[in-house]
């Protein structure tokens, strides 16, 4: 029965995910950030957890590195924890919770976004109802276009790596220099060839169709999410 | 002797469909350079402190401006690099989502101040250290407005000095690579 329901459109996602992101940051009260924080946290790992497993870790890392910055910047207040020389004051606590919150909800909006849209179809609703110019969106498509090829010429660089005797893996910024170049190198060549073929299958003369935005149920439900968040965050002041 | 990286050709503001692909290749280079310096900051940050993390990891976060401009050579180059990159690092995505593109877009801006100071004529090595170092005033700025990283003047200072040194460094870095393929 939900296969049949139709994925809300790039653009009303795009829109969502940055309203989340303007909102992470006006909001400055924790239990606002609580509330976009968990709704899109949950949501995203939710949607996205299968194709994007690096973002909880990266989540956790974060968590760690924002509250060794607040224990050196926001450490101030009511002592609340003593280990040693270290003391542990309210606010450095505060600050790493409405960081962690703000990243989350950041995080989670952009996991949604993803999770929800394919490449080329984010491309097309941003070129023909967003109006982002043909030659960046042009510069996009082949960016990602670009992901698998260059996959492949890591893997054979890799292979060309092994056959000298060297490591597959890089480790040193030797070793990072000695796969860059090559992979810049093979880039650089195709791109050329590629703007060649562009040009003479007539690039500059190609018109870019508009169209207005889809609005039906997905959008509505994605709309009234976000209009629910802000309600739930202002509720309290109101 | 005109220098070798010291353009003498008329400025040209229209962009091919050549020029757009190599936006494309930096991009995609760069951002998954960024995608990965996000592990490398976390990683610094947790171990060595704020410091440490913005003299490792800042720069590599600058390097799609001088990486374009070296490599496309014309005005706005810098900014659509870095831009595009941010792009393509909120795709992949990041936990900065669509944080990354206000930087990108900011800090693009800021890279490409560096070569239209220079009147978009030279684009070596030196280019490439100005913008990338050029960057680290935006980065820090957003850090202390979106994200409340503020502390003392003397605290502050040191952040954006190892922010203008890691991106003068990796910004050379960049500008060297660009020269090595650019034939």
């Amino acid at each position: 029965m939900f296969s049949r329901i139709r994925k809300p459109t790039p653009t009303s996602l795009f829109i969502y995910a940055l309203a989340i992101t303007v909102l992470a940051f006006a909001f400055k009260d924790i239990r606002q950030l609580a509330v976009i924080g968990l709704v899109n946290g949950f949501l995203g790992i939710y949607l996205g957890l299968r194709r994007y497993k690096w973002i909880i870790l990266l989540l956790l890392l974060s968590a760690w590195g924002t509250f060794l910055n607040a224990l050196a910047v926001s450490n101030t207040g009511p002592t609340l924890y003593q280990f040693g020389p270290i003391t542990i004051k309210e606010g450095a606590i505060h600050a790493t919770i409405a960081i962690t919150l703000r990243l989350t909800s950041i995080a989670g909006a952009a996991l949604i976004f993803f999770a929800l849209t394919k490449p080329r179809d984010i491309i097309r609703y941003l070129e023909s109802e967003l109006r982002i110019p043909k030659g960046i969106s042009f510069a996009i498509a082949y960016a990602i276009r670009l992901f698998p090829l260059m996959q492949k010429d890591y893997r054979e660089i890799q292979i060309a790596r092994m056959e000298r005797g060297f490591r597959k893996t890089p480790l040193s910024p030797s070793d990072i220099k000695s796969i860059l170049l090559p992979l810049l190198s093979l880039g650089y060549e195709r791109a050329i060839w590629v703007g060649i073929a562009a040009e003479l299958r007539g690039f500059r003369l190609r018109e870019t169709r508009k169209r207005k935005p889809i609005f039906g149920i997905p959008e509505a439900f994605i709309l009234t999410l976000l209009l629910l968040q802000v309600i739930l965050a202002l509720a309290p002041y109101m | 002797m005109v220098e070798k990286h010291v353009s003498t050709r008329k400025l040209s503001l229209k962009y091919t469909a050549i020029d757009f692909a190599m936006l494309a290749i930096v991009a995609v280079v760069s951002g998954i350079i960024f995608w990965a310096t996000w592990f490398i900051y976390d990683l610094g940050k947790g171990i060595g402190g704020p410091i440490v993390a913005r003299l490792i990891s800042y720069g590599l976060w600058f390097i799609g401006a001088p990486l374009a401009a070296s490599l496309i050579r014309k005005p706005l180059a810098g900014f659509l690099g870095e831009t595009l990159g941010a792009l393509v690092e909120t795709i992949i995505p990041t936990i900065g989502g669509f944080t990354n593109l206000i930087y990108g877009l900011a800090q693009g801006a800021a890279s490409e101040l560096g070569y239209a100071i220079l009147g978009y004529k030279r684009w070596g090595v030196g280019a490439g250290a100005l913008a990338g170092a050029l960057a680290a005033f935006p980065c820090v700025a957003l850090d202390a407005i979106l994200f409340g990283e503020i502390a003392t003047v003397e605290v502050m200072t040191i952040w954006l000095v190892a922010a203008i040194v890691s991106g003068g460094v990796y910004g050379a870095i960049a500008s060297m690579a660009a020269k090595a393929i650019r034939r």
